[in-house]
């Protein structure tokens, strides 16, 4: 039995215009200590899709479809069935570090406050834990912090205040959404350093949220592609970087800057798709990427393509997978 | 060194406020020593009045007499009763205190959890019969709301007195309950007032990403919105009974009339009819008072809810 079972999940939220689909039909599945990736461009649903696992989408979204942890059903659950879930078995880390702490509590009593809830630990036992924790995650002086208040640290330790928060009840399955987006490099390399090294200790799962393919070479195992809502393709991090099957992930692989030029001397610019992720409000029976592919053919605008593997461990949702434009280097713009 | 700044731009305040009321006082019509001695009077008795008074020296001189006075402590002779304006004063702020601090502490605990409730049941019908509430309180006069209470619990169903006041030395029961009309009629509007500003603290709040942290830790709904969505929420609500407080010592005026209290808002009105100078500059001055030093506590206190304005703090981001 997977750790995590996704299946079908649809997720709509109402506006004046009508219900935006901002997650459709979406599955996957997570095995125990696995790091799986979700990519996708700003607003293809990837955060919706995680965050409505915790019941943390906010009561205005339409749900459907299925999602088992540890083969119970998550999606409808009782609050009371999802509090003792929280922070115990499946925990989050968010994108802004900055945001995402209380700014009149202290760090530390923060961190206490999970283990004081999940263990039912004494104030001064949970503090012990705390300090213990805030030097795992790599704090520096973590007695000192543990008092601190969270705009007296940089976003680097936030995020890894974060982290210990996460990780102090030993969750399962750790949901990192964007976690080094509002970081610097630098700063960044040492939290993905720091995840991967929890995931060898703690044997927990890791689904990874994010925009940055760097990030998904850096820790993967397995990456699932997302656009406008739908999963387009799912594959090892090996094959996707080396045999992109779907014309977005192979946009989205050109799109990353590299430095210097090309063995052939061409300019290496950086590279965009054009075109927008569009705003869903029904299920079109077409490829959704079809408007920007550079390869759409009449089918794809017309026939919504199925998840199919293409060779195992492979899986995309395209007419013409594996495909190149027939004229090099017109398919992307800038 | 803050403090230091902010107490410096208080007492300028307070002399403008001290300026504005002598000017404004000595602007309109009607003398004092036609007030104390009768329309009829012998004009040498006017005299004599004036001279006793100080009234016959020019504004100028008078003003700076009476910043002498005042720094003195001396906040001069009220004209009507003759005694010590400080000593009138002194006799009536406790009253008005203690009113006050009952009205707002009801009003605080009422309009904080309603706040909390009407956040809470947003667009459900709990949260709208709290919002229409809130209105009803803001909205209705207090004295109509006094003479209805009085009307209600005094009169139709006895269980309080109508008015009048009894202090605490004399019968401690009848001292409270005297207070708990007034202290309600008071701080009902208040309460409306801390009920909206809640609830749009909370509102806001609520949606914060750490909220959702909050929620993500598996904190319980009552976890979160205490500990978390409502103690950021009480900055605001801070700032605003700081704010009132100071409504709330000068504004006991109609409260005061309707159940004859004899506190600082009718000794105001006391003073203004029979044109006491001495006097109202006396309740200016401690209004103004009470308004500077009510703010410079709210300050104080919000370092105390947000660690982000204790300046001093040592370590640095």
């Amino acid at each position: 039995m997977s750790l995590l079972d996704v299946r079908d999940l649809t997720v709509r939220f109402p506006t004046v215009k009508g219900p935006v689909l901002a997650v459709d039909g979406l599955s996957y599945h997570l095995e125990p200590g696995e790091i799986v990736s979700l990519v996708g461009e700003s607003g293809c649903g990837k955060s919706v899709g995680i965050q409505t696992l915790l019941g943390l989408q906010g009561p205005r979204a339409k749900i459907s479809g299925s999602a088992r942890f540890d083969g119970e059903e998550l999606l409808g659950a009782s609050e009371r069935k999802l509090t003792s879930i929280r922070g115990k078995q499946m925990a989050c880390v968010f994108q802004d570090p900055m945001s995402s702490l209380n700014p009149v509590v202290t760090v530390g009593k923060q961190v206490a406050e999970v283990l004081r809830r999940h263990r039912g630990l004494s104030a001064s036992k949970a503090r012990l834990r705390v300090i213990d924790l805030f030097e795992r995650v790599g704090i520096p002086a973590p007695a000192q912090r543990y008092s601190a208040y969270p705009h007296e640290m940089s976003g680097g330790m936030r995020q890894r205040v974060m982290i210990a928060m996460a990780i102090a009840c030993e969750p399962r399955l750790l949901l990192a959404d964007e976690p080094t987006t509002a970081l610097d490099v630098t700063i960044q390399a040492g939290i993905l350093e720091l995840l991967k090294e929890l995931r060898e200790s703690t044997g927990m799962a890791v689904l990874l949220v994010t925009h940055d393919l760097g990030v998904v070479a850096d820790i993967a195992d397995r990456v699932i592609v997302m656009y406008a809502g739908r999963k387009v393709e799912e594959a090892g991090v090996r094959a996707l970087f080396n045999d992109p099957q779907h014309q977005y992930t192979r946009l989205l692989l050109e799109a990353i800057p590299r430095r210097g030029t090309r063995s052939g001397g061409e300019d290496r610019r950086l590279r965009g798709i054009p075109g927008t992720v569009p705003t869903l409000y029904d299920s079109p029976d077409a490829c959704t990427f079809a408007g920007r592919c550079p390869i759409a053919s009449d089918r794809c605008r017309t026939e919504r393509p199925g998840f199919t593997e293409v060779v195992a461990g492979q899986a995309v949702a395209c007419w013409n997978p594996g495909d190149r434009p027939t004229v090099t280097g017109t398919g992307a713009g800038r | 060194m803050r403090l230091l700044a902010r107490a410096g731009s208080a007492l300028i305040t307070l002399l403008i406020a001290v300026a504005v009321v002598f000017l404004g006082v000595r602007a309109l019509p009607g003398d004092p020593a036609v007030a104390l001695v009768g329309q009829e009077g012998d004009p040498a008795a006017l005299e004599a009045v004036r001279r006793q008074y100080g009234l016959d020296q020019p504004i100028a001189v008078q003003f700076v007499k009476y910043l002498e006075q005042i720094v003195t402590g001396n906040l001069g002779t009220s004209v009507r009763t003759g005694l010590p304006v400080s000593e009138v004063i002194a006799g009536a702020i406790p009253v008005t205190l203690e009113l006050a601090v009952v009205s707002m502490s009801v009003a605080v605990a009422i309009g904080v959890t309603t706040g909390v409730i009407a956040a809470l049941g947003r667009g459900r019908l709990i949260g709208r019969l709290v919002g229409v509430a809130a209105l009803i309180g803001l909205s209705v006069p207090a004295f109509w709301l006094g003479l209805m209470a009085i009307l209600v619990f005094a009169i139709l169903i006895p269980i309080l007195p109508a008015s009048g006041f009894v202090p605490i030395g004399d019968d401690p029961v009848a001292h409270v309950t005297h207070l708990v009309l007034p202290a309600l009629v008071l701080g009902s509007a208040f309460a409306s007032v801390i009920m909206r500003q809640t609830r749009a603290a909370m509102l806001e709040a609520l949606t914060t990403d750490y909220v959702r942290t909050a929620t993500a830790k598996g904190l319980s709904r009552w976890q979160v919105v205490v500990k978390h969505a409502l103690r950021n929420s009480l900055i605001v609500v801070v700032t605003v009974v700081g704010l009132q407080l100071g409504t709330l010592i000068a504004g006991a005026v109609v409260t005061e009339q309707v159940f004859v209290i004899p506190g600082f808002g009718k000794l105001m009105i006391d003073a203004v009819t029979t044109r006491d100078y001495p006097l109202i500059q006396g309740v200016v001055l401690i209004t103004a008072t009470a308004y500077i030093v009510i703010n410079l506590l709210t300050d104080l206190l919000y370092s105390v809810i947000d660690p982000r304005v204790r300046v001093t703090s040592g370590s640095a981001a």
